[in-house]
């Protein structure tokens, strides 16, 4: 259903459709912010206002990027970088590392 | 108590048809199916040998890359950027081809430190760090597509003699020619990588059947992996190892895929990671892990290619394809999952 809506939301922005440009990449960027958000990927944790801060993070940094004058396909290769950094701080025993190295 | 004693005492049903062989069993059955049906209703085209190898030819790289992802998907796991990795492959060659005047070996060469790259890396985060697969091979794959467009922004035809000459050699195939419209005989042909996609092919089914113990880590490792841990399986080498060889795999089918093609896009390979563990799946490898064989993908892959091709005949030049295609395979997936269920039922 929150697919239906966006979807809606894109369409309504634009007045038109090109499926394969409207939604590019949409999927990389809502992991991302769900990532960014504190969410444990393999389940279990949750907070949908980190979430939302994580979406508002992702699109400050897809508006950064074309600043920079980064191509739109290229953008991809920018936040699966940003992604894998993530994941690594985040697993479980790179943070075991770092407490105890405090 | 009681319920308890039953059960041990219960005889062992004779291992007859297994979940994973009725599976596969099935697979071949329906791929003659389609095969002999489409022989029947459309003809023609059909009827001739050489339009079974074109489908081989068309997609030699999804064998390759099915085979790879079976193995990751046996143990527990999943790669979705095996369609990305053909892609930067394809580019990465054509731009060393052309631009740096390479040679076609130097091409190979990049084509699997590509892929070994990734293997490596994606092999190293799930293994050793315990990150999920799917989000560790969801970025590689994002990676791989953003980077062919840094390596080079617009498509374009490898124009190196060497390599059109490697592209364009036919293997004849004996035996199967036949006689076309002006009386000249014609062989039948088979392109380079489709030799290379049953080369491997072969090399994992009998080197999986004759390796036992190499076999078994990576179905435990699937099948439970605490069990396996206590039995003293190296769950973590094990994983990597799977990713790694996924990996290198994906590298050869990326090449293969290059071969087929001539020529460096963005677009290529769209929606091969999906085809590939669709492949996987109708082959009777389970997401879950510790089921499947290679064999059952190599059928799955005829039968997915073969449905395709019979709707592409059927609906020329309409985008209805696409619907038949997925209605099919929604109805028959379930369809097998449930004579899966019903086999365990009786066991």
């Amino acid at each position: 259903m929150c697919v239906a809506v966006a979807g809606l939301i894109k369409v309504s922005r634009l007045s038109s459709i090109n499926y394969s440009v409207i939604a590019k990449d949409i999927e990389m960027d809502a992991i991302l912010a769900v990532a960014l958000g504190g969410n444990a990927l393999s389940g279990g944790k949750f907070n949908m206002t980190a979430s939302i801060l994580g979406a508002y993070v992702i699109q400050f940094l897809t508006t950064t990027l074309y600043k920079f004058n980064v191509q739109s396909d290229a953008l991809s290769a920018y936040k699966a970088v940003v992604v894998i950094a993530l994941v690594v701080f985040s697993a479980p025993i790179v943070r075991e590392k770092d407490v105890r190295s405090w | 108590m009681q319920r308890g004693l039953l059960n041990m005492k219960s005889p062992k049903k004779s291992k007859g048809i297994t979940n994973s062989n009725l599976l596969l069993i099935i697979t071949i059955v329906v791929f003659f199916a389609m095969y002999i049906g489409a022989m029947i209703f459309q003809g023609k085209g059909f009827l001739k040998p050489q339009t079974f190898l074109n489908i081989l030819n068309a997609n030699a790289a999804l064998i390759i890359t099915s085979c790879g992802m079976s193995i990751v998907m046996i143990t527990g796991g999943i790669d979705i950027s095996v369609g990305g990795m053909a892609t930067l492959v394809s580019m990465c060659c054509a731009v060393y081809l052309d631009f740096h005047d390479g040679n076609v070996f130097g091409a190979v060469l990049i084509a699997l430190g590509i892929g070994l790259a990734f293997g490596l890396v994606q092999g190293f985060l799930v293994a050793y760090l315990g990150i999920q697969p799917f989000i560790v091979s969801l970025a590689g794959m994002f990676f791989a597509r953003g980077m062919t467009t840094i390596v080079n922004t617009n498509p374009f035809n490898v124009a190196n003699e060497a390599f059109v000459a490697l592209k364009n050699t036919r293997v004849v195939v004996p035996g199967l020619g036949v006689v076309n419209k002006i009386g000249k005989y014609v062989d039948a042909y088979v392109e380079i990588g489709v030799v290379v996609a049953l080369f491997t092919g072969c090399y994992f089914v009998l080197c999986s059947s004759l390796d036992k113990t190499g076999k078994k880590n990576f179905y435990a490792v699937g099948g439970n992996q605490q069990s396996a841990l206590m039995l003293g399986i190296n769950v973590k080498r094990t994983k990597f190892l799977a990713h790694l060889l996924c990996g290198l795999l994906a590298g050869i089918g990326g090449f293969v895929y290059f071969m087929h093609v001539g020529s460096g896009s963005a677009s290529h390979a769209s929606g091969m990671e999906m085809n590939a563990i669709a492949s996987s799946i109708i082959g009777g490898t389970m997401l879950t892990g510790g089921v499947g064989n290679i064999i059952g993908t190599l059928f799955g892959c005829f039968r997915l290619v073969r449905f395709r091709g019979i709707l592409c005949v059927r609906w020329i030049g309409s985008g209805l394809v696409d619907r038949d295609y997925s209605c099919g395979y929604a109805v028959s997936v379930p369809c097998d999952s449930e004579c899966d269920y019903e086999s365990k039922e009786e066991n």
